[in-house]
Parts: C-alpha cells; sequence; structure tokens
C-alpha cells in the first residue's frame, strides 16, 4: 500500500506536497479530536459501512480542502488513501467493523462523492492524469505480479 | 521533479504509513481500481445525466488516453474485463430490445464495440465502468448510495411511465433506451458512429424523452446541497450497472427497500459545528 502512495508522492511538486502534508495534520486532528470523533461517530453508525467510510474521508477532505485550498486530483487521491486506513480503524473503535473489500468498494464510493462534491473544478484531463500517474507507477511497481491477480483475488 | 521534492514526498508518506496501517492488507490493485472505478463512474454519470453525446465521446476519449497507462498483464486484464462486461451487456441489451423495433441494429452496434474494446486497449476505464453492475451488487454498492435511490428510482419511473404514454412501446422500450445512452458512450468513443445510426426511431425516441429527464435532474442536483448532488451522480452509476438486465427488477425492488429504511442519511453536522482556528492550529466546536 505504501507504494502506491509513494509513487503518487514521487510525482507531486514541492507546494502540492506541502498542501498534503498540512491537510492530513489537520484530518488527523478531526479524527482523532474526541468531540468531533464522537460526533462523526454517532452518524456515520446509522450508514452501511462502506457509506459511512466513504462519507466520513471526503466530509473530512472537504473540511480541509476549505483550509488549504483547492486540492488537485493527486493529492486529493493520496490523502484520500491515507485516510482510508485511520477512519476504518475509528470505525472499528465503535465496532463498525470494515472488512477489505468493503474498503474497496468505500474508496469507488469516495471518489465519486469527492468528484460530485467537488463538480466542476476538475476536467477530466486532469482526474485521467491523476490516475495516469497513480497507475503507471502500479504498472512500474509490480512487474512480476500482474494486476489480473489481485484485482481476482480482491473479488471487487 | 527535483529530488528535494521527492524526498519531502517519501518523508510525508512515510509519516502518513506510520500513522494506521489498517489498509496494509488491501491489494494495490484493488485500491486502484477502486480509483479507476470511482472515476470511470463519475463520468459516465454526469454523462448520462447530461443525456449529451459530446460528453460522452469526450469520456470514451479520455478513456482511450488513459489506456496508455495499462502496462502488460495488468492492460490486458483491463481489456478483458471490459470486452466480457460489455458484450454481457449487449446481450442483456439484445434480448431488452426483442420487443422493440430495430433492437438488431443496436445489439450489433453494441457487439461491434465490445469487439473492438476488446481489440483496443479500454484500461482500467472500461473496466471500471464494465464492472459496476456486479460490483454495486456484490459490494453494496447499490444500497451504499441510499441517498440517489429517491432520485434514480423515481426518474426511472418517470421514464417507464412517459414511455408508456407516448405509446412507445411501454417499459422494455424504455429500459432499451437507458440502456443505449450507456450503451452510446463507447460506441461514439471508439468512433462507431457508423452502428450508432442504427438504433431503431422507438428507442431513440425513448432515449430523447430521458434525456429530458436527465436535464432535470441536474437541476435538480444544482437546487440541492452538495450531498444530494453527489448521490446524484452515484445514482446515475447504478443506471449504468443495470445495463445488466437480469438483475433489474431485482435491484429495483432493493433500492426502494433501502432506500426507505435509510432516508436518515448523510448528517454531516459534526463538520459544519467546527471551525478550523489557525491560532491553536486545531479544529474547534462553534459555539
Amino acid at each position: 500500500m505504501a507504494g502506491l502512495l509513494e509513487n503518487a508522492g514521487q510525482s507531486l511538486n514541492n507546494e502540492q506536497i506541502a498542501q498534503l502534508k498540512q491537510g492530513y495534520q489537520m484530518a488527523m486532528q478531526m479524527v482523532y479530536d474526541k468531540r468531533i470523533f464522537d460526533s462523526m461517530m454517532q452518524d456515520l453508525q446509522k450508514l452501511p459501512p462502506e457509506q459511512g467510510l466513504a462519507q466520513a474521508i471526503v466530509s473530512i477532505m472537504m473540511k480541509v480542502q476549505e483550509q488549504v485550498g483547492q486540492l488537485d486530483m493527486l493529492v486529493a487521491t493520496s490523502l484520500g488513501i491515507a485516510l482510508l486506513g485511520d477512519v476504518t480503524d475509528a470505525l472499528g473503535q465503535i465496532g463498525m467493523q470494515v472488512g477489505q473489500e468493503q474498503q474497496t468498494a468505500a474508496f469507488e464510493v469516495a471518489v465519486q462523492l469527492w468528484l460530485a462534491a467537488n463538480s466542476g473544478k476538475y476536467n477530466q484531463e486532469e482526474v485521467i492524469a491523476a490516475v495516469q500517474q497513480m497507475a503507471g507507477s502500479q504498472g512500474e511497481m509490480q512487474p512480476e505480479q500482474p494486476m489480473q491477480d489481485q484485482a481476482m483475488q480482491g473479488g471487487v | 521533479m527535483s529530488a528535494p521534492a521527492i524526498v519531502a514526498g517519501l518523508k510525508f508518506i512515510g509519516a502518513a504509513m506510520a500513522a494506521k496501517t489498517a489498509i496494509e492488507g488491501l491489494k494495490e490493485g484493488n485500491l486502484l481500481k477502486a480509483v479507476v472505478g470511482g472515476v470511470g463512474a463519475y463520468f459516465g454519470a454526469t454523462s448520462l445525466m447530461s443525456g449529451g453525446a459530446a460528453s460522452m465521446a469526450g469520456t470514451a476519449e479520455g478513456a482511450v488516453s488513459a489506456a496508455g497507462t495499462a502496462t502488460g498483464a495488468a492492460g490486458q486484464q483491463a481489456i478483458k474485463t471490459a470486452g466480457a462486461g460489455l458484450a454481457e451487456q449487449a446481450a442483456a441489451t439484445s434480448t431488452m430490445q426483442g420487443m422493440a423495433t430495430g433492437g438488431a441494429a443496436l445489439e450489433t452496434g453494441l457487439s461491434n464495440a465490445a469487439s473492438q474494446l476488446s481489440g483496443n486497449a479500454a484500461s482500467s476505464f472500461g473496466a471500471g465502468m464494465a464492472d459496476l453492475g456486479s460490483f454495486a451488487a456484490e459490494q453494496g454498492i447499490a444500497s451504499g448510495a441510499s441517498m440517489s435511490i429517491p432520485s434514480a428510482s423515481s426518474f426511472m419511473n418517470d421514464g417507464l411511465s412517459a414511455a408508456a404514454a407516448n405509446g412507445l412501446g411501454g417499459a422494455t422500450q424504455a429500459g432499451s433506451g437507458l440502456l443505449n445512452m450507456g450503451a452510446s458512450m463507447p460506441q461514439t468513443g471508439y468512433q462507431l458512429g457508423a452502428q450508432g445510426s442504427g438504433i431503431a426511431n422507438g428507442a431513440m425516441g425513448a432515449f430523447d424523452t430521458l434525456k429530458g429527464y436527465g436535464s432535470q435532474a441536474m437541476q435538480w442536483a444544482k437546487d440541492n446541497s452538495m450531498m444530494a448532488s453527489s448521490m446524484m451522480q452515484m445514482g446515475g452509476g447504478l443506471l449504468q450497472g443495470m445495463g445488466q438486465q437480469g438483475r433489474f427488477d431485482d435491484e429495483m425492488a432493493a433500492l426502494e427497500a433501502a432506500r426507505k429504511r435509510r432516508q436518515l442519511t448523510g448528517d454531516t453536522s459534526f463538520l459544519r459545528s467546527t471551525r478550523y482556528n489557525p491560532n491553536t492550529g486545531r479544529f474547534e466546536q462553534v459555539a
């Protein structure tokens, strides 16, 4: 997992990295602030795990974006991935277990939510470029382990 | 990218990964697929809602350009998945179109589209789009998109009713119209306009009707909150997934049931009740 982020991180310039770092720090404050955490968990218990996880990630990222400015797609995706584990863990603390397949499903929902919430702010070329960067790094990263095997095993 | 930037990036990534590694069990291929699937579903849904063939073409062209990123076996698998998914959709469309005039033309178009996609790298975009139906059903995305359900089902129902009222052959043709909307994207994107022209007049009528509802849907999205809008897009993704007709009725029933169960969703008040204080560097509750 670190590899995907690591390769994405290598595509970022200094400004983007600073934005990502600041955003991540803010996001962690929200996830681990007790009052915010309690309020967030109260809300998320009403939702199915996939939707709750996706909504939590996107909601936090929207709040981060308010503070650090427009996140470009690669930064947003990296931040979302970085948050996935923390929010999943937080949900687990209230007995809302989210399996690996559900996490994957949730992240797909989160991507859609994020794009919809930022409707008009990203053009397709920018989004595709971000995916290309991540997909490209994937191909370079694991030449000996074809992705089809992973996809089949994951059952998504 | 400069060396310092790379170093800084690696430092951040290290810090992020050290925080929590609950996701370490996830396979990167799956996570990347989720990204691609989400992007593909979003832009596909946007195109469907606007009913614009031009934007569909843009999406498909984007998919083609993204195809360049598919490498080695991963790319091959994406192609296979996309081809198989579209072939399945073509078969489902063919069944539905059997009751509509000109169904054979669309079947041919879709079959050709699937064939061409198999021959051309459809990349992960194609895979994400093609999987969406089964993915939604199996992974709970369908039920997860609970806020989209009123919109999705109501527009679907409206479309069916309108089709019947207009003498277009009823629900089957309206359903075909929906499939046509999805089908036209790969057709346009892969320059299969010749096959696309074979779409029957009846089906095009349903298509036009649904385009109208698509416009209304977009207006609805603009008039409502961010979450409502986002769920609207997810509803569009569901419509694509429902191209696999075998699950259509069951899906609709399940969506309606889920909608009733989950009307109290989308509460993000915890975010509205906090504000970032740059002096303390923390989020604080707003009085």
